[in-house]
């Protein structure tokens, strides 16, 4: 376990590595910068002073490789910086204002992408190579192959323009608000026993939830049905049988064998789920890390980009941690242990 | 008597003679079918209480297909046909609750691999105990000590110990005495046991079927011991029918089928086994195991027998009784091997 442990550790710090060097030299490659923004162009000398002046405070006109070990050396102790562009508000308050927004939002599309996949999943495995299984599957192969940006841009003419059932942006109606408790404004909005708010949330919460659960969605219909399959040709299921189960418990056993591979899947999917948000929620105008590291990009606002960029990666990370561990709580024959060759 | 051929409707085993009054099991006629696969043609034989029954023959001579369909855990694509009665009841044809109330109280099956016949993600304990649940109700707590005597019925030391564990945890043969156990916890009356020592290591296989045997007598359970090996036949049955290609080629209580065969398969593959005291000389028999497509019209065997005629590839070989069981050959061997 410590083993487990340790190598885990090293590849979360490799991998973090790696990430901030990208993120870096990605942003100064970008055309255009924060200042150069700011200041807009053609204008008189004095400007040029003021222009120096300002890069010199911020850093700017150092090497870069300097500029980078600056930035390395801030994260490691945990120094996010401020933002170049609102007025030097600390990275890590605009952080914690939309993080748990794309939380909420995030557990929202894993709910609604469960709920579909693992009734269509038990469907189209049990009855393999019939119509229920064809339509699953096609089904599933849909979910996966259109672009979330496109099916929310459909959500919203649908829901916006044709039947608006559905609020298409923000979080909440502007009539109402939210007594901050954690930030997650669902919630606060249960916490504080706002359901009128805790509704509007979840009315705003659902167009991005559903573009984001349903994009999810075919990869957990995919992962479950095989590993269903998988279990349903083995003998102990047929042993089962041979001891008088219910076919419900047999079906019920199946799905506990298949667990552990499709709660790695999830982990797994984390990461797109997240990269997902960042679409969406600027489809849907959510203010949640996604809507903020766009805003940044076109900014330019580099402390704030490259913040927010490594906090994700290591939430990423957290998540397939998570995943491993609890493939490990759910099958048994996992040992969690360092490297490759665990039996 | 003559039986032209085994068309799934118009065969009836009408001339055959009752042994003992009701049987436990009497299977008739069984034939199961998978598309143009013919797997069993017909099977028939009885099971007596406290009798171990032997079912001998090589790899695909449908001798799971056989056990399966004894307890209709056949899949859906499978065609059955025949009688299996059971207690006077018959079983083909049953419904899905009736027949889910005869497997594991009326009639248990082992599972041939120990280490894919149980749940890797459940407990041993947990499995035995379900099966508790589901025919008695009983709560998990006392399904836990029943589940445990049964463990040190069957010789295993620390029975809390082992209901801990999971399959993987176990050896092989720790293994196969729990799926055993998960047979038997309900207590049948007829345990099926397909191949059940195959999978493990030669010592420990005279041990298992031992242990099987012992708490099946003395719980009084009839055994249908369903293996390739002759030798397992010969310790362990009193009678024994011998399949190939989906027939009961011959029948016969265990002595009389080793000192005198009558069906050219049997002798052959009497000797094809090395036999104690005689040193080396096992002869194989020539060919390979035959797979029976549509209706079976000739008999089996034909391809590989050393005593076949042209009459024998005319039609199946009718069922000849004799005192202690019956064959299906025209040109039967006599006497000695
Ligand atoms: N589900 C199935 N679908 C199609 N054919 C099958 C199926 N199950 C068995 N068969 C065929 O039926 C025949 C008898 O199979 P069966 O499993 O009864 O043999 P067996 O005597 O138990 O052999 P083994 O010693 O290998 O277990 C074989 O030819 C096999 O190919
Ligand atoms: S019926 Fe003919 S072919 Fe078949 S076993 Fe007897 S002698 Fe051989
Ligand atoms: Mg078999």
């Amino acid at each position: 376990m410590l083993n487990f442990i340790l190598h885990r550790a090293g590849q979360t710090l490799i991998v973090l590595f790696g990430v901030t060097l990208i993120i870096f030299f990605m942003l100064r490659v970008m055309p255009g910068d924060p200042v150069a923004l700011m200041f807009a162009e053609g204008d008189d000398e004095d400007i040029g002073a003021a222009r120096a002046e300002f890069e010199r405070a911020l850093g700017l006109d150092r090497p870069l490789y300097v500029q980078y070990f600056v930035f390395l050396g801030d994260i490691l102790r945990l120094n996010f910086g401020n933002s170049i562009v609102r007025g030097g508000e600390p990275v890590l308050d605009m952080v914690a204002r939309a993080l748990p927004l794309t939380i909420e939002l995030s557990i929202y599309a894993l709910l609604i992408a469960l709920v579909i996949a693992v009734p269509v999943a038990i469907l189209s495995a049990l009855k393999q190579n019939t119509v229920w299984d064809r339509g699953g599957t096609a089904f599933a192969l849909i979910g996966v192959s259109l672009p979330s940006f496109w099916q929310g841009i459909m959500l919203v003419m649908f829901f916006a323009v044709w039947i608006p059932i559905f609020p298409v942006s923000g979080v909440l109606d502007t009539r109402l608000s939210i007594t901050r408790v954690t930030g997650a404004p669902f919630t606060d909005a249960v916490l504080t026993g706002n359901w009128e708010a805790a509704w509007s949330v979840l009315r705003h919460m659902t167009l991005p939830a559903l573009t984001l659960g349903t994009g999810i969605c075919g990869q957990f219909v995919r992962v479950l049905r095989s590993s269903l399959l998988e279990v349903k040709h083995q003998d102990f299921i047929d042993a089962f049988r041979a001891r008088g189960l219910s076919e419900r418990a047999v079906v019920r056993h199946m799905l506990h064998n298949a667990m552990p591979t499709t709660a790695v899947i999830i982990g797994l999917r984390i990461g797109a789920l997240l990269s997902g948000t960042i679409v969406i929620e600027t489809v849907f105008a959510y203010p949640g890390m996604g809507y903020l590291l766009i805003q940044a990009i076109n900014a330019r606002d580099f402390p704030v980009v490259q913040g927010v960029v490594v906090l994700l990666t290591a939430m990423v990370i957290a998540a397939n941690l998570m995943a491993d561990i609890i493939h490990g709580m759910l099958d048994p024959r996992v040992k969690l242990s360092g490297g490759r060759g665990n039996k | 008597m003559t039986m032209p051929d085994t068309s799934l409707s118009d065969t009836t085993a009408t001339s055959r003679t009752d042994r003992s009054a009701t049987p436990l099991l009497r299977v008739r006629d069984l034939s199961v079918r998978f598309g143009a696969v013919t797997a069993v043609s017909s099977v028939s034989f009885d099971v007596g209480k406290g009798e171990v029954f032997g079912v001998v023959g090589e790899s695909g001579a449908g001798k799971s297909a056989t056990a399966r369909a004894i307890i209709g855990l056949l899949p859906p694509t499978a065609r059955l046909g025949g009688s299996v009665l059971y207690k006077g009841e018959e079983l083909v044809g049953a419904s899905k609750a009736r027949l889910r109330k005869v497997r594991g109280p009326e009639i248990g099956y082992v599972f041939q691999d120990a280490l894919t016949a149980l749940d890797p993600v459940r407990t041993i304990g947990a499995q035995l105990a379900e099966v508790l649940a589901v025919h008695r109700r009983m709560p998990a707590r006392q399904a836990l000590e029943v589940a445990a005597d049964l463990l040190s019925e069957l010789k295993i030391n620390d029975p809390k110990r082992t209901l801990n564990a999971y399959p993987h945890q176990l050896s092989g043969g720790m293994r196969q005495r729990a799926v055993i156990a998960a047979a038997l916890i309900a207590d049948p009356e007829i345990i099926i046991a397909d191949e059940v020592t195959s999978a493990l290591d030669v010592t420990v296989q005279r041990k298992v079927l031992d242990l099987l045997l012992g708490v099946c007598s003395a719980r009084g359970a009839g055994v249908i011991m369903i293996t390739h090996d002759l030798g397992v036949v010969a310790q362990t049955c009193d009678r024994v029918a011998v399949l190939y290609g989906g027939i009961v080629a011959e029948e016969a209580d265990v002595i009389g089928l080793f000192d005198a065969p009558r069906h050219p398969y049997t002798g052959a593959l009497l000797r094809s086994m090395p036999r104690m005291g005689e040193s080396g000389a096992f002869v194989p028999i020539p060919g390979s195991a035959i797979q029976v497509f549509g209706t079976l019209n000739t008999c089996p065997f034909a391809d590989r027998c050393e005593r076949a005629q042209p009459r024998c590839r005319e039609a199946l070989p009718a069922e000849t009784r004799t005192p202690g069981g019956s064959y299906r050959c025209i040109n039967p061997l006599e006497g000695m091997a």
